[in-house]
């Protein structure tokens, strides 16, 4: 990871320390960020950054001149030609805080105001507007710490450093998460506890009745913090239940209690019996093909989150708040370190949905008489698309995402796959899935890349986890070698790269008729098909396919 | 105490066990003039003390601070 700090004041302390975790550019001096962005020569871009992160101290942009105005203005001019000219690096720029303490007549107006909105509005319109440019919230951390502490007079006088020890603490903080971010790591699923959880009380001991949850007084810790939990759901994070109780105490108070913000169809499953948690939280990962290092367990209860920590290590167990009117302030601190996001995508919103469908496929499965029936009776529909500026962004977010089925397991951001289709030699296609039950949306991402005249290789073939075990895959490769086998190529290459969690897939080329070329000591396979023979072997069709 | 010690460790990028209540500016190369600023500043924030600007340049060696914490 590649990245630069730049900033019209001295950050120089913060910039040390993030050169601990990352390849840094040093930039000299401080105040040169505009030739820095828009000298396509500048040190900054032969540096070649993945992420630039422009760090903008309102007074010291706005101080002295007497049209600020038009200094905004051609800022946010600068901004847009760096961020247009340079798709492929990710731009974090600040919002500004203005204090300038000038000792002034009410009446004159609180110019600052003014100024601070014009800068957020122009930088909105860019994010709007382009992929790879982001709002840094800095003014969101001033206010929540305050000016008092934000800034650091005494540094200021002493040694021209302008936020405070505490301050540069938490643009580090924030830089980090926005780093993880776009890097795409972030927890999938949320698993919750009831009693003294979502609402106050016991509903076995006080009923539907009895339990703390309203819109005022006490009530309110609990739907407030429901509230902040359905937000991080709409983020595209699941929710699930661990609660133990009588399932139908509990599921009366999710039904009807008219404070619930959280209801039935918010969650993917529920797990309210007697079992042991951590039983349940092992059968939720197992029934939504989700890690359990993708899982957060909350639960106000010691015991629990001990016992939970101590049989699934790889499950994070955050503490839960002492004093409960901090519960919304829990579910911001589980929204920063868990599940921050940049931007959501149409699947994000509808991605409880499209678990839910897959927990009633199985159940279908359940009634099938044989696997086979089954799969036939989903009647799944499969569509190949081009991959384009129109998908890439789920497109991308499937390279970071997939671990399972993912045979090379090569991460993309949307710029770098649209660098590669407009390259010659390229070609990438995406697979939309739906079948009875709904929508899967997109699911599978394939790379193909030129390597001669006669042979194609398979850069990236992947396959969400949801529609794993279909043989889907056997159709999407079927349509890739024909396509390849029109266009005159001879032989296709393939590989398997080894991680920690593609085993699924390890053999997958074996299964569908590849010859085996080479295996290296780190267990890197390499395959080949001849396109020429029509395929022998027995490659499975449950689905109807349209491509292109 | 301890964690004024932690302080310095940290600012100064030294080891625990070599930083004293004597350690001095003077005999520290890493106790440059920007790090001593840092360190006053993170001392202030994190013992939630004050050092007068006037004082700054007084603090010599880590025992300094204590004149404050004290108050």
């Amino acid at each position: 990871m590649k990245l630069s700090i730049l900033s019209n004041i001295n950050l120089d302390s913060l910039i040390g320390r993030l050169s601990k975790l990352y390849d840094v550019y040093k930039t000299e001096g401080y105040g040169a960020w505009i030739q820095e962005i828009i000298n396509p020569d500048s040190g900054l871009y032969s540096f070649g950054p993945d992420m630039v992160f422009i760090i903008i101290d309102g007074e010291e942009m706005c101080n002295g001149q007497s049209k600020s105005n038009s200094t905004i203005d051609t800022n946010i001019s600068y901004i847009e030609e760096a961020v247009k000219n340079n798709p492929d690096i990710t731009f974090f720029v600040s919002n500004i805080d203005l204090w300038t303490r000038k000792i002034e007549s009410v009446k004159s107006g609180a110019k600052e105001r003014r100024l601070e909105f014009l800068w957020e509005g122009g930088l909105f319109l860019l994010s709007s507007k382009y992929r790879n440019v982001y709002v840094f919230d800095l003014k969101s951390i001033v206010e929540d710490k305050g000016r008092e502490q934000f800034y650091s007079k005494k540094l200021w006088y002493l040694g021209g450093i302008k936020y405070s020890m505490k301050a540069e603490k938490l643009l580090e903080q924030q830089i980090n998460r926005c780093i993880a971010s776009a890097k795409g790591i972030r927890k999938k699923c949320l698993v919750l506890d009831l009693d003294n959880t979502l609402w106050g009380g016991v509903v076995g001991e006080g009923g539907l009745e009895g339990i703390e949850l309203s819109d005022y007084k006490e009530g309110a810790r609990y739907k407030d913090f429901q509230r902040r939990l359905k937000e991080i759901k709409d983020l595209g994070i699941i929710l699930a239940i661990a609660s133990k109780n009588n399932f139908n105490d509990a599921i009366k108070v999710i039904r009807e209690h008219k404070h619930m913000v959280l209801r039935e169809e918010d969650f993917v499953a529920l797990k309210i019996n007697w079992d042991l948690k951590s039983q349940n939280i092992r059968n939720l990962s197992q029934e939504l093909n989700i890690g359990l290092d993708s899982m957060v367990f909350i639960d106000d209860n010691p015991i629990e989150r001990e016992s939970v920590k101590r049989e699934l290590p790889e499950v994070t167990v955050p503490d839960f708040p002492q004093d409960t009117s901090e519960l919304v302030d829990f579910a911001i601190e589980l929204y920063n370190d868990y599940f921050y996001t940049l931007n959501t995508t149409d699947e994000d919103t509808v991605k409880t949905e499209k678990y839910r469908q897959n927990m009633k496929r199985r159940d279908a499965q359940k009634s099938s008489a044989s696997y086979e029936d089954f799969l036939l009776s989903l009647e799944t529909k499969i569509e190949i698309r081009r991959l384009s500026a129109e998908n890439v962004q789920r497109a991308a977010q499937l390279t970071q995402k997939t671990n399972q089925f993912n045979l090379t397991t090569k991460r993309y951001s949307e710029q770098e796959l649209l660098a590669m289709i407009g390259e010659r030699g390229f070609e990438g296609f995406v697979a939309y899935v739906s079948d009875r039950f709904g929508d899967n949306g997109m699911v599978s991402v394939v790379i193909t890349k030129h390597k001669t005249d006669s042979e194609v290789e398979l850069d990236t073939f992947l396959l969400s986890c949801r529609v794993m075990g279909r043989f889907i895959e056997d159709q999407i490769i079927g349509f890739i070698e024909d396509l390849h086998k029109k266009s005159g190529y001879k032989k296709l290459i393939t590989y398997y790269k080894p991680t920690e969690k593609n085993v699924p897939v390890k053999d997958l080329f074996e299964r569908l008729g590849y010859t085996l070329l080479d295996v290296d000591s780190t267990g890197n396979k390499k395959y080949v098909l001849n396109l020429g023979k029509s395929s022998t072997c027995s490659r499975k069709e449950f689905g109807e396919l349209r491509a292109l | 105490m301890e964690k004024l010690i932690e302080l310095v460790s940290e600012i100064l990028n030294l080891d625990k066990e070599s930083i004293s209540l004597e350690t001095s500016r003077e005999k520290t190369s890493a106790w440059d003039s920007l790090n001593h600023i840092r360190l006053v500043a993170e001392v202030e924030e994190q013992l939630n003390i004050k050092i007068p600007f006037e004082k700054v340049p007084d603090i010599k060696k880590v025992g300094d601070f204590l004149d404050y914490v004290k108050e």
